[in-house]
């Protein structure tokens, strides 16, 4: 029956599904890019209508400046946190990043490491640090093309239970490891437990390489002591919002990019909504609730913006800037803020779940230290 | 259930399914990921529902035809001489080939809706009922939809196959 070939034809298309690991490895910077390109919710659009800009005052630009130092004026060049007395910094849990853990003693020729992604959200495989060796980037978006991917999970509650099993037994090092190889989309992949709660991956993107040399630059791979810090530090959050992972990339140490993203608590914390708000007991108003509340903002330090050209001219702590908005359905939800720091360097921040305000005070009190950055290109 | 034990006990299952739907791999790994970012900021109320997977699988089949239909405009129908040139003309060569291959191949012809429609009604094993019930539409739109896939593939596949469908 046409009926039974139908389902073996199916089962035989599920069987070419890809592997749970990468569908896991690439959860992180799909949340990433989903909070430039898609809105999480229509909730932000109808605020920033109703909100009033106020007075601004400095950016906290303590330290370092950006680089190359730019002519700030003289309301905007305080010399420390300390002296500002317009809005008084409230404390956000620092991202202080993570520990480096691991590098690869060898890889390719003509690759080098040009990003780094840190996240901490709690999942199954703990917190998480991604180091990406490639030919070489722009200063803009640094995601895309050929990739060499070392994830670096050091918090990982059960690594037998969370390792994707699926592909070829091999040896790294002296450890347990599974290779995966290509299946015709330029991805492979290798996992390996490297210590009682560490599960090191290491993944081919664009890239056709060959299993030998994957293998030898995974058992390569040696402790590396040290932290990845992040250049941008955000002093202030709205109430219920936690930064979540930060992102360093460029091509050398003097042309970075850095990014934030911070996210409002997600109601899954709440036991019951539905007891203490009895708007959530109508299914229509609930679903309605859980999309205002779901909220997330990237800032975004470089050369460049991928926010959308023109948009309301305002000024913060002294600086040029703009709020574009965009009218398609994508993002119509979207917030953007573009403020022009000087010196060549540009701050965007883009988000849902939150208002102009928000936005303001966020890129008012920001920490910019681009210090450590060496590791750029090498 | 929290978030990470659906992750950890279903994800195996959701990458599949997706790749069934979608007939694609790739666009599969995606979908699925923008979906798992999507229900895990609002986990609280799903994971309160009678069954979290089906909710997270229509919100997989909704990705699905959403993503269609915004890339609608980019897409290039293949036409009838594509598709014969791409399938095997003759009795006599198919004939050759693997069944399975065949209707591997029939079903990435299939329009998005029917596909989704098939996927869930044979790969899910899902009445009609509930396949309206995800999809959002009425029974007699899944019927529709079902005859359409099963005229089509009934007659794009040579009785030959048919004919051998119960062989293993």
């Amino acid at each position: 029956m046409i009926e039974d070939l139908i389902r073996a034809a199916q089962q035989e298309q599920a069987g070419r599904a890809v592997p749970e690991s990468r569908v896991l490895a690439g959860l992180r910077p799909a949340r990433r890019r989903r909070t430039r390109r898609l809105a999480l919710a229509s909730a932000a659009g109808a605020a920033l209508a109703a909100a009033a800009i106020v007075a601004v005052p400095v950016f906290v630009l303590p330290g370092p400046a950006v680089v190359p130092p730019a002519p700030l004026p003289p309301a905007a060049a305080p010399p420390s946190p300390s002296a500002l007395p317009s809005v008084a910094p409230t404390t956000v849990a620092p991202f202080r990043g993570l520990p480096l853990g691991y590098r690869p003693g060898w890889v390719p020729d003509g690759f080098a490491e040009h990003l780094r992604q840190a996240w901490i959200e709690q999942d199954a495989f703990g917190p998480t640090l991604m180091r990406v060796w490639k030919t070489g980037v722009g200063s803009g978006d640094p995601w895309g093309g050929t990739a060499l991917s070392l994830y670096v999970r050091t918090a990982v509650d059960d690594p037998a239970a969370s390792m994707d099993r699926s592909g070829q037994r091999v040896d790294v090092g002296g450890h347990d490891g599974w290779y995966t190889p290509a299946q015709g989309d330029s991805k492979s992949s290798v996992n390996w437990v490297i210590g009682e709660h560490t599960v090191l991956t290491l993944a081919a993107s664009h890239l056709d390489i060959a299993k030998a040399d994957l293998l030898r630059m995974a058992r390569s791979v040696r402790p590396e002591s040290g932290v990845s810090s992040s250049p941008l530090t955000l002093n202030w959050l709205p109430d219920g919002w936690t930064p979540t992972s930060l992102e360093v990339s460029g091509p050398s140490a003097q042309r970075w990019r850095t990014a934030v993203t911070a996210v409002k608590t997600p109601a899954v914390t709440v036991t019951d909504p539905g007891v203490t708000d009895p708007a959530a007991t109508d299914p229509a108003a609930g679903k309605e609730k859980a999309r205002v509340g779901a909220g997330e903002v990237t800032v975004t330090v470089g050369e460049s913006t991928d926010a959308p050209d023109g948009g309301r001219q305002l000024t913060v702590a002294g600086r040029p800037a703009r709020q574009p908005q965009r009218t398609d359905e994508a993002g119509k939800g979207l917030l953007y803020l573009v403020v022009d720091l000087g010196g060549g360097r540009l701050l965007t921040l883009t988000g849902t779940g939150l208002t102009l305000d928000d936005a303001t005070r966020i890129a008012e009190q920001l920490q910019i230290r681009p210090d450590g950055l060496d590791w750029l290109g090498r | 259930m929290t978030f990470e034990e659906f992750i950890a006990a279903r994800l195996g299952a959701l990458v599949r399914y997706a790749t069934v739907v979608t007939w694609d791999p790739h666009l599969a790994e995606d979908i699925v990921q923008n979906v798992l970012v999507r229900a895990q900021s609002r986990w609280g109320r799903i994971s309160r529902a009678d069954a979290p997977e089906h909710y997270v699988k229509r919100m997989v089949v909704n990705e699905f035809l959403s993503w269609r239909r915004r890339r609608a405009a980019q897409s290039v129908p293949l036409s009838g001489d594509v598709l014969a040139a791409v399938m095997p003309a003759g009795p006599d060569v198919i004939a050759e080939r693997d069944e399975r291959d065949a209707m591997l191949r029939l079903i990435a012809t299939l329009p998005p809706k029917q596909r989704a429609v098939i996927a869930l009604r044979f790969y899910e094993d899902l009445a009609v009922e509930e396949i309206a019930e995800i999809l959002g539409c009425r029974t007699v739109t899944v019927r529709t939809h079902l005859m359409r896939a099963l005229a089509r593939l009934q007659t794009a596949l040579p009785a030959t196959l048919v004919t051998t469908g119960d062989q293993p």
